[in-house]
This record gives structure tokens, C-alpha cells and sequence, in this order.
């Protein structure tokens, strides 16, 4: 049970926890460099070219219109995706609020998130 | 300049789809003898098999206006792969953008059953074989019918129709990440409008719902469409289970796919369903190339994910045109529908601007929501409905991808 709540919790706070620097003005005038389109994902999608590592990333969460502030850990092209929190090995990816695949090595909050470290559950 | 985007607007991004009365969006089309409405008035030569793909070649060489297209089967098929071929055929030139068909085969028999099915329309239309004839006799008799055909087809004048006059397709293709952002929610609004309007819509790619399946068969009109899907897809899946040597990673998601940030078939699949939208319904699962028969409404058609093949099939239903959403920059088109391509990359619309008749790049900058690329969608689309060319058709790409369901005999 106390495991249950705990990975309600997790799913409840992990926008807000990537969201230190929230800032109503943060988008002004460059708009987002991320998209989320649930505020269930644990990965957003970067919107903009040429995000370097160590760049600070505002995001955009579609279906709340929150705000949400991020460190990039690697180099991510346009389109790719980063991850929101610290995904666990085999731990389920969360994208348009559904299970879009398995983590198959653990990913830190901030880091590229694809083929090389996330498969299909299906084929 | 970007501004954030107030709660208020966030709701107006995911659904508001506003009904507007079907007057509305008339436009002017080719109304055919069997009622539906066509937005181009083509005049085709089309083959029964492979080896009369030369001949209809040479009498769309010798009659300026006419089309050719050209393919490659219709020989020794048998079982449902034959009845899909005929289907294909028949329903190619029963098109409503079609107004007249010059049918060439090798041998009788087929040609015969392809212009009874077109002729069943009431739609003009001619069968010639080559065998006992050869290429040369055959042209020359087919030429002039074409002839006769395109100068009759040229008289012919567009009137007003409505909304619930247009059979709309949709199919996305090279997909990434921003189609499933940007792209394929603007189509989704668009459908929610038009729905609400009378138009005839279709979706397919079976096997690019794997992942969404349930979510998508929660989007049937009743519980018995509902059943009718799952069996559809789950069918197309043990195929491919079946027949699959790795986990597709080389095909489903394609190579343009992965660059683009796609990583798995099930976030495909959910981007992929972004094109129904929110509120429409479908009310029939149609098998490969069927027509609608079950009134307005959305319907879902089973299909392959190849673009080509798609379109092909959605056509030869009757569809007048097609709707699709790119993000990496498929540069598809079809010799029969005009397909209008819209992308939500800023690189795509920046590097290969002379495929993408509709921008909707502005929804990633947080300049544009749903509902206002949803109506530039129905703008676009009212535009090539009254003739305007799309990219494809002006840089004449005219894709025609048969599907076959196994080997021939």
C-alpha cells in the first residue's frame, strides 16, 4: 500500500519537481523550447534546433499550461526527447499520458531519451 | 511575438471545434452521373495488368490532357488478392474526380469486368484488349475514344456543392515528434468541424494504431464497430507478428521516423491518432478500398502504413481528397486526388518548402493554437476542393501503390 501511494505520488509531483523555476514570464518573447502534452509524461519533446548539454530549457505542459523549467544533459535535436524525471530500468515511459515503451537503462531527469535507451513493449 | 498561453486558450488548443453550418464551406465541384462530386476532372487511361502499362502510356502521349497510371500487377492474382484488384481498379475509375476511363488489357476478359464495374457508375467509359490486336492497332482505336472522351470532358462546368458533398481522406507520413504535436491535431480539429458538418472522412493505418489500439477503439460509434475493429487490427497484428524477423525497428517506425525523435510504435500510434480528434465518432470499419456506405460520418479503413498504398486504397473508395501531415517531409502524391500536406517542423517547412501547402509550424512557438490551424486546414482544403493546385500535383508527384494481399498464382 505505502509503495502504491508513493508511485501516485511521483506521478502527481513530477511536473512540479522539474518545476523549481517556474515563471509566469519565462516564454515571453522566445517561446517554449520543450513541449509536453500530459502533464502524466515523463519525457517532453524539444521544439527548437540545436539544444546543447548544459542548456537551461523552459517547457510548456499542452494540457495544463504549466511551465516547466530543466537543465539538458546531452545534445537533443529538434524532436527528440528529454526526460522530465529519473526513469528506473524497465521502468514504463509515459508520453500523451500513455505507456509509450520500456526504459532499457536508467535515464536522469534532463538527458536524450531514445531508441538507444527506450524500447517498444509490442514488436 | 510568443506569448505563454493562458489556461483558457489551453482548452481552446485541445477540442473547441465549432460547428458551423454547412453552408459554410461550400465550394464548386464536378457532380458525376452517380451524385458524388469530384475537384479535378481527369480524363485516365488505366491498365488492367502490368503488360498494358505501355499501351495506356501511349494514348496519354498521343491525347494531351490524358493520364495514364500505370502499375504493377493484375496478372494470375486469385482469391481475395484478385477481388482487391478489381476492387482497386474499379473504384480508381469510378473516382469522382474521374470523368471519363479508357481501360487497356491484354486479354478481354478482365477489361471487361473492370469497365462493367466503372461503367455501373454510369461514368463513360471504353475497354480495349491487346492480345490478337497488338500494341499498335490498340492505341490507335483507344486514342481516339480518349480523345472523344477529354473534349467532352472539357465542357464540362463546376457547380456550388456543400460541405457533405466532399469525401475528405487523412494519412500521415515520415512522421516525428512534431507531427504529434502540431500536424496531426490541426487534422484532428479539422475533423471534429467538419464532422459536425455532414463530410464524409476516413482514416487507416491498422497496424500504426498498435499501442493506441484500445484508445482508438473507444473513438467507434458503437459497440459492434467497436468489435469489428479489434478483430481488424488484431488481424493485421498477428500478420506482422507472423511474419516479423526482428522488432520492425528497421520498418515501423521507418529510419525517417527515428531521426525525427520517434522512438517506439506505440508513441507512433498515439501521435498517429491525433488526426481524429476529439469528438468524431467512427461509424463503420471499411475493408481495403470499400466505399462508405453507411452515410457521413468518419469512417476507419483497414489499410497498410505505406503512404502510397493508403492513398491508393482511399481513393479507389472515393475520396476526393487527401489530407496529410508530414513532419520529416514525405513528398507524396497521387495521379487521381489532390493531397495537401501540412507540417508542424520549422526545419521541414525551412528546407523543403515546395511540398508543404499548409505551415502550422507557429503551434511549437506557442503562436498558433488547434482551432486556428484547424480553420486554415478547412480554408486550404476549400481552396483545392475549388481547384487550386496542390504542391504535389504541381510537382507531379502521382504515386499509385497497389496493395497485395499475397504472391500470385
Amino acid at each position: 500500500m505505502r509503495r502504491k501511494a508513493a508511485h501516485v505520488e511521483t506521478k502527481i509531483c513530477c511536473v512540479q519537481r522539474v518545476c523549481l523555476d517556474v515563471n509566469a514570464g519565462e516564454l515571453d518573447g522566445v517561446g517554449p523550447q520543450f513541449l509536453v502534452h500530459n502533464s502524466a509524461d515523463t519525457v517532453g519533446v524539444i521544439v527548437v534546433e540545436d539544444v546543447r548539454k548544459g542548456q537551461s530549457l523552459t517547457g510548456l505542459v499542452m494540457d495544463s499550461d504549466d511551465t516547466v523549467t530543466l537543465k539538458a544533459l546531452d545534445d537533443i535535436p529538434l524532436g527528440h526527447k528529454i526526460a522530465l524525471k529519473n526513469i528506473k530500468h524497465n521502468e514504463t515511459v509515459v508520453k500523451y499520458g500513455h505507456d509509450i515503451g520500456r526504459a532499457v537503462a536508467p535515464i536522469s531527469l534532463g538527458r536524450h531519451v531514445h531508441v538507444h535507451n527506450v524500447k517498444t513493449k509490442r514488436w | 511575438m510568443a506569448q505563454r498561453v493562458s489556461a483558457k486558450s489551453a482548452k481552446s488548443r485541445r477540442g473547441a471545434a465549432t460547428a458551423r453550418p454547412g453552408g459554410a464551406l461550400s465550394f464548386m465541384g464536378y457532380r458525376r452521373e452517380n451524385g458524388r462530386v469530384g475537384v479535378r476532372n481527369h480524363v485516365i487511361a488505366l491498365p488492367v495488368d502490368d503488360l498494358s502499362n505501355a499501351a495506356c502510356e501511349a494514348v496519354a502521349n498521343n491525347i494531351k490532357g490524358v493520364l495514364a497510371i500505370p502499375h504493377s500487377y493484375g496478372r494470375l492474382q486469385f482469391g481475395a488478392d484478385l477481388e482487391l484488384h478489381f476492387r482497386t481498379m474499379i473504384g480508381t475509375g469510378t473516382n469522382p474526380n474521374v470523368a471519363a476511363v479508357v481501360v487497356i488489357g491484354i486479354e478481354p476478359g478482365w477489361t471487361k469486368r473492370i469497365v462493367d464495374g466503372i461503367r455501373a457508375s454510369g461514368k463513360p467509359c471504353e475497354g480495349f484488349a491487346i492480345e490478337g490486336n497488338g500494341d499498335l492497332q490498340t492505341i490507335a482505336v483507344a486514342s481516339r475514344k480518349a480523345k472523344e472522351f477529354l473534349q467532352k470532358a472539357s465542357e464540362a462546368q463546376r457547380e456550388a456543392c456543400r460541405a457533405d458533398d466532399l469525401w475528405v481522406a487523412v494519412k500521415c507520413g515520415e512522421s516525428d515528434t512534431t507531427s504529434g504535436l502540431a500536424a496531426n491535431p490541426t487534422v484532428g480539429n479539422f475533423i471534429d468541424k467538419v464532422d459536425a458538418v455532414g463530410m464524409t472522412t476516413c482514416f487507416g493505418e491498422t497496424s500504426e494504431l498498435t499501442g493506441a489500439e484500445q484508445v482508438c477503439a473507444s473513438r467507434a460509434a458503437s459497440k459492434e464497430v467497436q468489435k469489428k475493429f479489434l478483430k481488424t487490427w488484431s488481424d493485421y497484428n498477428e500478420m506482422i507478428l507472423r511474419n516479423k524477423t526482428n522488432d520492425l525497428s528497421d520498418s515501423q517506425p521507418t529510419k525517417g521516423n527515428i531521426a525525427g525523435g520517434l522512438t517506439t510504435i506505440e508513441e507512433k500510434a498515439f501521435g498517429n491518432l491525433e488526426k481524429i480528434g476529439r469528438k468524431a465518432k467512427f461509424v463503420d470499419v471499411l475493408g481495403d478500398g470499400e466505399t462508405p456506405s453507411k452515410g457521413p460520418g468518419l469512417y476507419f479503413m483497414n489499410t497498410s502504413s505505406a503512404a502510397a498504398e493508403c492513398v491508393t486504397l482511399q481513393a479507389a473508395a472515393g475520396f476526393a481528397v487527401h489530407l496529410f501531415p508530414t513532419g520529416q517531409g514525405n513528398v507524396i502524391g497521387n495521379p487521381i486526388i489532390p493531397v495537401i500536406k501540412l507540417t508542424g517542423n520549422p526545419r521541414t517547412v525551412r528546407l523543403m518548402s515546395e511540398h508543404i501547402d499548409l505551415d502550422v509550424s507557429d503551434i511549437l512557438r506557442g503562436k498558433m493554437n488547434f482551432d486556428k490551424a484547424g480553420d486554415a486546414l478547412i480554408d486550404i482544403t476549400m481552396r483545392v476542393a475549388n481547384g487550386r493546385l496542390t504542391c504535389a500535383e504541381a510537382l507531379g508527384h502521382r504515386e499509385y501503390t497497389l496493395t497485395k494481399l499475397y504472391r500470385s498464382a
